[in-house]
């Protein structure tokens, strides 16, 4: 079964190569990516069912590629519980982007090209078990992804497009930084759980992981630096690079994980208490910008900013036990997500072809209707997947080490879960009487597709491993 | 004696293209002739300079061995490649190839000896005849009549060559001799010299002008950007290796201890070089200016990494050249194969839109790029970790955080770039690129993947060559 883990990182770079020698104006690039990502799904699915059945929580697989022995670096990666259940949410996040792509939108091979790029490098990230591996990982993804927001984003501004990939370049610059620190004090290649157990002066220390924290904030909208991030993302079309882009806090949160697995470094402990005030004051001022906008995207992305905070402070404030509770609710917060994507940019799409009003758009498409209000209901945390357990777990937890702290996350949850129901509401309003009788609905098969993720979102909520089996 | 005629044969190789290029009938019709015979006549020389790579060329002025060996490859490599993609726009503008052939092969002869000279009257001599050469394709080959920097690369050349005559006579007077080996002693006992100070100064100027480093770069900056296509590549492709193999085997075996007084001379070089050529990317327009300021970034931090002349720092700097070089090469083929209307571009604007008409081009300009810039898995994410992790080992904490710095203010230029190659519509239609691009741009690549996926050709081998400088 290990033998199956390298084709994790194999089939996507596969696909690039098929990816890149089809034919333009077709579906076959389109039909490589689902093809790769649903074999990639069944090996993570059956990687997890060999954990499961072990009954091992521990157990992990792993293989590495002597690179560059003279330099004592070799490339290790490793699948544990954690990294497959986070990329068993991804895998599934970007089958139901895929899906949810117009006919137009699949035939675009430079999209599904740059897509598949960027899944290989979240791929090897979460797998990545070493400094320079998960360093590569980290920096190759701003590649695809400013590329295609650059192609589908819609930015007008030529700065927005260049401060953009200034940050996430002085990021992976910060995080190069680190790198090269740890390997001068440590004279080689390090596994990531060791690096806090090196033995460097408290000046170096405190570069490392001043370097390692701005890396990956420079992916995680927090306050100041949350504009470059929520400005890109407000003419997304594309339901792919709309995922994408969601999926970039993703990776500085595994970060922090990864980095802090055992405690928080001697280094960085002074600038804890700072980034807890941070965090908690971008998620209520992130909440409340989401309940004043108007654009449902736009409200989406605050939903992601919120939650993705909650689930960094997890990481800074509580114990090491609760990491697999992040694991669990990731799963169904990046489904939600992209379900919620992909369903607000067909509901758009309708609007664009009848040339009607957003407002009131779901009256006219009852299957869509009540597959969006599934997903707000779960969004907005109702006992209807595994996410309302986890964050039950989280939040009390939060109350438990500090009774504000807990209080002011709990009041940001409630804002944005308010911005999402107002913005269902919003959909199915029809006073505006809008003067169309009739919108073609959702088809059957794409009904079909979504029912079955509500199902695995369903039942999700009695054991989140119940596809292990 | 036969013996040392057979030793000299690549050198006789090139002296007699030159001659033959020189006295054949310039016919602008028959222009792929000259090429071939080119290509043939490099690619004999090359051979024969790998065959009998450890041999002196001219006896007790010239030492070969693996490290010169590397460089040597570096020019042949440029030349060849030169020839093999300018081709086509010599027979597309209707203009003859003879001078520029001719040029190469100057560039080779003169490199080769520079790159295996031991003697500083040698390395002058070729120093004033790669100037020369480099000159004579800036005067033939200017989009524009007359480009102002031309004028002032004639004076700054004649003000090198008079630098070079100064120190040459200074310490010949010390010595009684030009061998390397006689100067590092002499200067080993004088430390304190302000004269031979002087003398070593000016020949390290004199380098530093040919490669281009700031403070005297506005020839390489200004002239690239108005110089038609095959001359920018030949700049940035030919000469360098020997400038760079003749410039570190100087400091190395002749200056040797004595570099310790230009640690700081140096430092203040590679600093001004690279803020120069960062800051000077982002201020223009040009895309052959963008590179080439970008070049002069780039050679800045090979000098800041290697001013200690150390095994490890010439080491490093070398990968740095190496990978750079490599990009570079790539950057060129694209530029060879995009144009309009038959006409080759220059400024960004041109480029907007290219990625919709040579997606493949486009596509592999911006991994060259991304490569310059050191994201992984590019090449050139091994030039800046070598650098880099070079200068954290010593302690150069803040060149460090400069370097950085720069790096992300030189990231805006090249962005430039890949913006008005993929996020611009496309107003113009680009010819069709002929199939010998797709080669070049796909043989690169296939260098790339295997130098990443086995990177010990380059960071273990490379080391190997050097370390022969240094026994």
């Amino acid at each position: 079964m290990t033998d199956m883990f390298p084709l994790l990182l194999l089939l996507p770079l596969l696909g690039c190569l098929f990816v890149l020698f089809a034919k333009k104006n077709d579906n076959n690039s389109f039909h490589v990516v689902l093809f790769t990502l649903l074999s990639n799904l069944a090996i993570i699915v059956r990687l997890l069912t060999q954990i499961h059945r072990d009954n091992n929580d521990l157990q992990s697989f792993h293989f590495s590629y002597p690179w560059l022995e003279s330099k004592g670096i070799e490339l290790a990666m490793e699948a544990n519980l954690f990294s497959l259940l986070v990329l068993l949410g991804i895998y599934v996040a970007f089958i139901i982007a895929v899906v949810g792509l117009l006919p137009q939108q699949r035939k675009n091979k430079s999209q599904m090209l740059l897509g598949l790029y960027f899944i290989w490098n979240i791929t090897g990230l979460l797998c990545s078990n070493d400094m320079v591996s998960f360093y590569i990982f980290f920096a190759g993804m701003l590649i695809p992804l400013f590329l295609l927001i650059g192609l589908y984003g819609n930015i007008k501004k030529n700065s927005t497009l260049y401060l953009f990939f200034a940050f996430n370049y002085a990021g992976i610059l910060c995080l190069l930084t680190a790198m090269l620190f740890v390997y001068k004090y440590h004279q080689g290649n390090v596994e990531l759980q060791d690096i806090a157990l090196i033995k460097m002066p408290v000046g170096s220390a405190m570069v490392v992981w001043t370097s390692v924290c701005m890396a990956f904030i420079s992916r995680i909208p927090i306050w100041p630096f949350h504009y470059w991030i929520s400005s890109i993302n407000s003419g997304l079309r594309s339901s792919l690079v709309c995922v994408m882009t969601n999926m970039l806090p993703l990776t500085g949160l595994y970060g922090f994980l990864r980095f802090w697995q055992i405690t928080i470094p001697k280094g960085i402990l002074p600038f804890v208490p700072v980034v807890e005030i941070f965090g908690i004051m971008t998620m209520l001022f992130i909440a409340l910008i989401g309940l004043s906008h108007k654009d449902f995207l736009q409200k989406l992305f605050s939903y992601n900013t919120v939650y993705y905070l909650l689930f960094l402070l997890t990481t800074i404030m509580l114990p090491e036990g609760y990491i697999i509770n992040i694991a669990y609710s990731l799963i169904t917060f990046l489904i939600i997500n992209a379900s919620l994507t992909v369903l607000d940019l067909w509901a758009e799409n309708s609007c664009e072809e009848n040339n009607c009003d957003y407002r009131g758009i779901l009256a006219y498409m009852p299957r869509l209707a009540i597959i969006f209000a599934f997903f707000v209901l779960v969004a907005v945390g109702l006992p209807l997947s595994a996410m309302f357990w986890n964050n039950f777990v989280l939040i009390s937890a939060f109350f438990r080490v500090s009774f504000t702290h807990g209080l002011l996350m709990m009041t940001a949850i409630a804002i944005i879960s308010m911005a999402l129901l107002y913005e269902l509401f919003i959909m199915r309003d029809t006073s505006n009487k809008n003067p169309i009788l009739e919108i073609e609905d959702i088809s059957d098969k794409k009904v079909t597709f979504f029912v079955a993720v509500i199902i695995f979102l369903f039942m999700s909520f009695f054991n989140p491993l119940w596809f292990a089996f | 004696m036969l013996e040392s005629i057979i030793y000299l044969s690549p050198l006789i190789v090139l002296l007699s293209s030159i001659f033959i290029l020189m006295f054949s009938e310039h016919n602008e019709e028959e222009h792929y002739r000259c090429f071939r015979f080119s290509k043939f006549m490099m690619l004999t020389a090359f051979a024969l300079t790998v065959i009998f790579y450890n041999k002196p060329l001219i006896e007790e002025v010239t030492l070969g061995n693996k490290y010169t060996l590397l460089f040597e490859c570096m020019m042949y490599g440029g030349g060849l490649a030169l020839l093999y993609l300018s081709r086509k726009w010599f027979a597309s503008m209707g203009v003859s190839g003879y001078t520029f052939c001719g040029g190469i092969f100057v560039a080779l002869l003169f490199g080769s000896l520079l790159i295996r000279s031991n003697n500083l009257l040698l390395s002058v001599v070729c120093c004033v005849f790669m100037m020369m050469g480099n000159y004579a394709l800036l005067k033939g080959s200017s989009v524009k009549k007359e480009i102002k920097s031309e004028k002032i690369y004639m004076f700054a050349m004649v003000f090198c060559i008079l630098l070079l005559g100064v120190s040459l006579f200074i310490l010949y007077h010390y010595n009684d001799s030009f061998a390397y080996e006689q100067i590092k002693e002499t200067l080993s006992i004088n430390t304190g010299d302000v004269w031979l100070f002087t003398a070593v100064a000016a020949v390290l100027t004199v380098f530093m002008f040919m490669l281009g480093l700031a403070p005297v770069h506005f020839w390489f900056t200004e002239t690239l950007g108005g110089t038609v296509l095959p001359v920018f590549a030949y700049f940035v492709m030919v000469p360098i290796g020997a400038c760079w193999g003749g410039f570190i085997r100087f400091n190395t075996e002749a200056v040797g201890s004595f570099a310790e007084n230009f640690y700081l001379f140096y430092k203040a070089i590679a600093l001004i070089s690279i803020s120069l050529g960062a800051l000077g990317a982002c201020s223009v327009q040009n895309v052959r200016k963008i590179l080439a300021y970008g070049t002069v970034y780039h050679w800045g931090i090979v000098l800041l990494v290697m001013q200690s002349f150390s095994i490890n720092a010439v080491n490093t700097g070398v990968i740095y050249i190496l990978v750079y070089l490599l990009a570079m090469y790539g950057i060129c083929v694209c530029l060879f194969g995009l144009k309009i209307k038959g006409e080759y571009l220059f400024m960004l604007n041109e480029f907007e839109g290219a990625a919709y008409k040579r997606p493949y081009i486009s596509a592999m300009m911006t991994i060259f790029i991304f490569s310059l810039l050191g994201i992984p898995p590019f090449l050139g994410f091994f030039g800046v970790f070598s650098a880099l992790s070079y200068l954290a080992k010593h302690d150069s904490f803040y060149q460090f955080g400069y370097i950085m710095l720069m790096l992300i203010v030189l990231s805006y230029a090249y962005v430039q770039i890949i913006k008005n190659l993929y996020f611009e519509k496309s107003k113009e239609n680009f010819d069709r690129a002929d199939s010998g691009i797709y080669t070049a741009v796909f043989i690169i690549a296939l260098l790339m993947i295997i130098i990443m996926l086995k990177p010990q050709y380059l960071m273990q081998d490379v080391y190997r060559m050097i370390e022969s400088l240094f026994l």
